[in-house]
């Protein structure tokens, strides 16, 4: 038997693979009969499970930490003493086969397990026999480098798997465990490959984080200046309301007005019209009383010779009756018939005129 | 170490990268600027001109005049048109053997006459005012052709100031024989009392003057090349001579 470097200083965790949990008298094999076949592991099932290149199921979150030979090769966890410096996995031959089971080694890769797991997985063979429940004392175990680990599809459960009197139990889709093959990955690889992704996530990190804050500033920039555009549009709209009503307020009183418009200008032209057909009617009536005139002072002067003449004619006829009442000539008869003449011509001269008069009036 | 740190500046490059990469693009949301506070344009809106005149009236209708012709013992009236702030554009035998002529707007404003002229080879008269008229419009640059649209703006037989549209439908020679060379014919109806109405293009510009219809409905114009010339030239024109009672 050989102790676990960083063992508790119980022993119970020195108990063989075969023993029960907390059971340093190895009488668990009694109370495994509840968990299912009483099979004891053989031989070649323990080195399959305890070999580092096989697969292994891996133990529950409540296990030891990592032995101090694997702690060994991590940089970070240089603060606790350097447990005797093993050879580099780079140069370091492969692990020896594990010796008899009398001489299990728990630093290897091992498997703890508090419950019984029955492993149902019949595709797994080479692991370990699932149908033999496995019974491991808190034993400290070595865990293969994280780099190596491989997620494995979990181990089917159902009703197959208690088939064998084994029972369905939470480990059933446990991960197992494997080197990444047989060829050792270098530490300055790994410790590359750690730094480049702590790198790329903490400046991922640091981007999301400026994003965020970005976006939110964004965000917030946006939301203040929509709410006081939401106002402004708000009072935009009261006054966009306004001045619509106002507008078709306008457009009707325009159109009243327009209409206005069009009656005042057909008035203006109507009085313009009137104005000139009364200017037109006073011009004739100007011209007809210019006429008449004319025609009255024409009257006069017709009715005035047509007076001389019946005047000259009566003047002539008396001188004519004195004439010839006397015994003696009264007149000189040259002059009597020079005034005969003159009457005649007098008489004439209205007669004419008269009939001039009455020809102009009768037009 | 310095193997260790060359990932760390690439895998950063590439964030860096990748960030620049992702700002750059435009649904990218980026602050918000400066907040608007002018939704108004500050700039005053440019006003076109409608055409709109003191009192309302077209320009067609404040160009033209009527004329009233108080001869010796006679009277007659016809229309003219104000080519400048004083100065209309007539027929002669609107203003021939008149003892007065008297001149009043489209809105029955009277216009005192100054003096008048008439041309020897056109049946064209010009009329000085004493008053400014109220608009003039300007002088079509070119005759008007066949199918081109006219209106006609003047006082039929002394009537109301009236506005008629027609087209024109050809030229012909003088038929009265008062005019050296052709005279146009459109369709535009004109009476009595229209000779010397203004003839307008689409643009309000003059094209001729009517001084005479025929019976089949079709108005005699003076074309504007002719009107123009007799303008340029200063002797074409001679006072008009004075009735005698």
């Amino acid at each position: 038997m050989t102790p676990v470097r960083d063992a508790a200083p119980d022993s119970a965790s020195c108990l063989p693979i075969l023993g029960h949990v907390n059971d340093p008298q190895g009488a668990a094999t009694d109370e495994s009969t509840g968990g299912g076949t009483e099979e004891p592991l053989d031989e070649g099932s323990v080195a399959r499970a305890l070999d580092p290149s096989a697969e292994a199921l891996h133990p529950d979150d409540d296990a030891s930490p990592p032995p101090p030979a694997h702690d060994a090769a991590e940089p970070d966890d240089a603060a606790e003493p350097p447990p005797p410096p093993p050879p580099p996995l780079d140069d370091a031959p492969p692990p020896p086969p594990p010796p008899p089971p009398p001489t299990l080694d728990a630093s290897a890769h091992a498997h703890v397990l508090v419950d019984p797991v029955t492993a149902s997985a019949a595709a797994d063979p080479p692991l370990f026999d699932a149908t033999a429940p496995l019974y491991v004392a808190n034993t400290r175990i070595t865990y293969p480098p994280a780099a190596t680990l491989t997620r494995i599809d979990p181990l089917p459960t159902g009703a197959g798997d208690t088939t064998g009197g084994g029972m369905s139990t939470p480990y059933a889709s446990t991960v197992r465990h494997a080197h990444a093959g047989s060829a050792p990955v270098p530490v300055r690889g790994r410790r590359w490959f750690r730094r480049t992704v702590a790198t790329v996530v903490t400046l991922l990190l640091l981007a999301t984080t400026g994003l965020a804050i970005y976006l939110f500033m964004s965000a917030r920039g946006w939301r203040d200046q929509t709410k006081s555009y939401l106002g402004s549009s708000l009072e935009l709209g009261g006054e966009l309301a306004g001045t619509r009503s106002d507008l078709s307020g306008a457009r009707t009183e325009l159109e009243a007005v327009r209409a206005q418009l069009a009656t005042a200008q057909a008035r203006i032209v109507e009085l313009a019209n009137e104005k000139a057909q009364l200017g037109d009617e006073w011009e004739i009536t100007q011209q007809l009383v210019d006429y008449q005139e004319r025609v009255s002072v024409a009257a006069g002067q017709v009715a005035l010779a047509l007076d001389q003449c019946v005047q000259g004619q009566q003047e002539f006829i008396g001188y004519l009756q004195r004439e010839r009442e006397s015994t003696v000539p009264t007149y000189d008869p040259a002059e009597l018939a020079k005034f005969e003449t003159d009457v005649e011509a007098l008489c004439q001269a209205a007669s004419e005129a008269n009939i001039a008069l009455q020809l102009e009036l009768s037009r | 170490m310095r193997r260790a740190g060359r990932p760390g500046v690439a895998a950063a490059t590439a964030v860096v990268v990748l960030a620049l990469a992702a700002c750059a693009t435009e649904d990218f949301p980026a602050l918000p600027g400066p907040p608007v506070t002018e939704f108004v344009p500050s700039e005053a809106p440019v006003v076109r001109p409608s055409g709109l005149t003191p009192d309302g009236f077209d320009a067609v209708q404040r160009m033209a005049v009527r004329i009233r012709n108080v001869g010796c013992g006679s009277l007659s009236t016809g229309s003219g048109f104000a080519i400048d702030a004083t100065t209309l554009i007539t027929n002669k035998h609107v203003v021939a053997d008149s003892a007065d002529l008297q001149v009043s707007t489209y809105d029955g404003r009277d216009i005192d006459v100054t003096a008048s002229s008439t041309a020897a080879i056109a049946d064209l008269a010009v009329v000085r005012t004493a008053e400014e008229l109220p608009f003039y419009p300007e002088l079509a640059p070119a005759d008007p052709v066949r199918g081109d649209e006219v209106t006609v703006v003047g006082y039929p037989q002394g009537g109301a100031l009236t506005v008629t549209r027609g087209q024109v439908i050809g030229s012909t020679t003088d038929p009265l024989n008062e005019n050296l060379g052709e005279v146009l014919v459109t369709d535009a109806q004109v009476e009595p009392g229209s000779s010397g109405s203004a003839v307008l293009d689409s643009q309000g510009r003059v094209v001729g003057v009517v001084y005479a219809k025929s019976a089949a409905g079709q108005s005699f114009i003076v074309p504007v090349s002719t009107l123009a010339a007799l303008l340029a030239d200063t002797a074409a024109f001679t006072p008009t001579a004075s009735c005698t009672p």
